[in-house]
């Protein structure tokens, strides 16, 4: 019933100061509202990145035998090894090509060449098609194999049995003649891997942040071949990026949120000294009415609290708003503790101002000067 | 009259120690009846009135209000004490102007009283006291006579042993002072009751059942 009676109190007080208690008010929305626009903007472009991370093309990671001339294997027991490395998810081996590096076709201009494939991890990524013999000037590459083959550029489809599958890459014959030319190109077909060792090995890392460890590992485990003797291929930046976007990313989000929340509690407090300073005979007059220190401040801080609360209320829904019609995301539970931790920090930076009005002399505001 | 309602004794209040407003102060104020304090500006009327009604601490000395030892006790005791026993009139009627005359009466109120315990009883005095007729005024439409009868009323509504008024027709014209006094005096006078009132008006003073001269303290 106390508690009610304040309320009460501290609602005609908020009533009767018209304008502080929209300038409260309006602090407390724009502080709840700017936190959750930043947080949620910043979880959802943080989402982007790791989607865009995520892909198989920036997790993946080629190993190549250096020396196209003398078609030099990678061991096939390394490469098994690196398979089965705790950061890849899934692994494709090329061996040698099967018949000759270069095979002609009735014009000259165009030769495509053919590689088995074998997946050592992870299952088929790619989506092979046994026996498909590309047209002239295509290359028979699923959409995922092209996407983790780096291959851009979709021409078409052509369709295999019930399969319609893209045709993606168009390449210049002088970029054939060598195994890893054939390679980049995608020219490839599965087929039962015949050889001891293999030309090239395509790893995707389980997140981006594996792609180092396991390109550490694999020059380890290659180390008596030379370095001399393969390439490495991988997205360098895609491991760093994440981890450096990120930590900049939640550093910028947090210290700006903390900025807007210390300069919100500061206005606020200003207010609440205001408030307190605008009522001192109107709480003279409570406590000459009997009304304890306590009991003055539990009415200071309630209404500080009520305003916070219905201001960052109505932030924290404007937010919303403009996060969806700018079609991102918006996380109901962030949303709810913000708007709970800006009420708290309301009634906390009404504290100082409470004190005041409650500790100050009712005897020396009420007397007859 | 009977027994002492309130008493003070050797009471002492400084602001500073060069400012001494009351100097070892010993008085006391009896049951149904009415007091007037008056004396010159400065002389501490007001300062008395403020220590008997624990809104000020004295310096040094006791003082006693219903039966309870008040100088040295928690501010909290003090309070719950005065929302009892203690009624405040001052010059100002200091009304809540966006309130109506029943909520600026019934904020007299202990905090615990539900609606349902305080509706009845505002009501009843409001009527008793002939401002039933301005309940729903807003205060700020009251004139100054009004104002103070609804202050009265505030005070009064609890049925405090002790009333305490500060001038109470300062800013009041003749007519409207004497019906605020006749209330004042009037409640003072009834069974266990007490006024206590600060005056520089010697009429008012002259009603008065006791009258206490206050002397400024010598420095």
């Amino acid at each position: 019933m106390i508690l009610w009676r304040l309320l009460n109190v501290a609602l005609g007080h908020s009533r009767r100061r018209l304008a502080l208690t929209c300038v409260t008010a309006i602090t407390a929305g724009l502080v709840a509202g700017g936190v959750v626009y930043l947080v949620n903007d910043a979880a959802f472009r943080s989402e982007e990145l790791v989607r865009s991370l995520g892909t198989p093309a920036a997790r993946s990671i080629t190993l190549r035998a250096k020396d196209d001339a003398s078609d030099r294997l990678l061991p096939s027991v390394a490469v098994q090894s690196l398979a089965q490395l705790d950061g890849v998810e899934r692994a494709v081996a090329f061996s040698k090509v099967r018949s000759a590096t270069v095979a002609g076709f009735d014009d000259a201009k165009v030769s495509v060449g053919f590689l088995s494939v074998v997946a050592l991890r992870g299952g088929d990524p790619f989506r092979l098609v046994s026996g498909q013999e590309p047209n002239e000037g295509e290359v028979i590459a699923s959409e995922s194999a092209a996407s983790q083959l780096r291959l851009t550029h979709s021409v078409g489809a052509v369709r295999v049995g019930r399969d319609e599958l893209p045709l993606v890459g168009i390449y210049d014959p002088s970029n054939l003649g060598g195994i890893t030319q054939l390679i980049d190109g995608a020219v490839i077909t599965p087929s039962t891997p015949e050889a001891d060792g293999y030309f090239s090995l395509v790893m995707i890392a389980r997140q981006p942040s594996d792609v180092a460890v396991v390109v550490e590992s694999s020059r380890l485990l290659l180390a008596d071949l030379g370095p001399a003797n393969f390439t490495i291929d991988f997205d360098q930046s895609a491991s760093s990026v994440e981890a450096l976007v990120a930590k900049a990313g939640n550093s910028n989000v947090r210290s700006t949120a903390l900025g807007i929340v210390v300069v919100g509690a500061f206005i606020e407090m200003v207010i609440a000294f205001l408030n307190a300073l605008l009522q001192r005979r109107e709480i003279a007059r409570r406590r000459a009415l009997g009304y304890t220190r306590g009991q003055v401040l539990g009415a200071l801080m309630l209404e500080g609290t009520f305003i916070s609360c219905v201001g960052s209320l109505v932030g924290v829904a404007s937010a919303a708003i403009i996060l969806v019609a700018t079609g991102e995301t918006v996380l109901v539970g962030q949303m709810l503790s913000t708007a709970a931790f800006v009420t708290l920090i309301g009634a906390a930076a009404t504290l100082p101002g409470g004190a005041l009005g409650a500790y100050q002399d009712p005897a020396q505001i009420l007397r007859v000067p | 009259m009977t027994g002492e309602i309130v008493e003070v004794e050797g009471l002492v209040f400084s602001y500073t120690r060069s400012e001494t407003v009351l100097g070892d102060l010993t008085t006391s104020f009896c049951e149904n009846a009415v007091h007037a304090v008056t004396g010159p500006s400065g002389c501490g009327k007001s300062t008395l009135l403020y220590i008997i009604g624990l809104m000020l601490r004295p310096s040094s000395g006791r003082v006693r209000v219903v039966d309870d030892e008040l100088a040295t006790s928690s501010d909290k005791h003090r309070a719950l004490h005065r929302a009892k026993h203690i009624g405040f009139v001052f010059q100002d009627a200091l009304l809540e102007p966006s309130m109506t005359v029943f909520q600026n009466v019934a904020d007299g109120l202990p905090l615990h009283l539900s609606r349902a315990e305080y509706y009845p009883q505002v009501r009843e005095h409001l009527e008793r006291l002939g401002l039933a007729e301005l309940r729903d005024r807003k205060a700020s439409r009251l004139s100054g006579g009004q104002g103070q009868r609804v202050a009265l009323a505030r005070a009064m509504l609890k049925r405090p042993k002790v009333l305490l008024a500060d001038e109470p027709t300062g800013n009041l014209d003749d007519t409207t002072a004497k019906l605020v006094l006749d209330e004042i005096f009037a409640y003072g006078r009834q069974a266990g009751k007490t006024t206590i009132i600060v005056t520089h008006d010697a009429r008012v003073a002259a009603r008065a059942d006791t009258v206490l001269y206050m002397d400024p303290v010598i420095r």
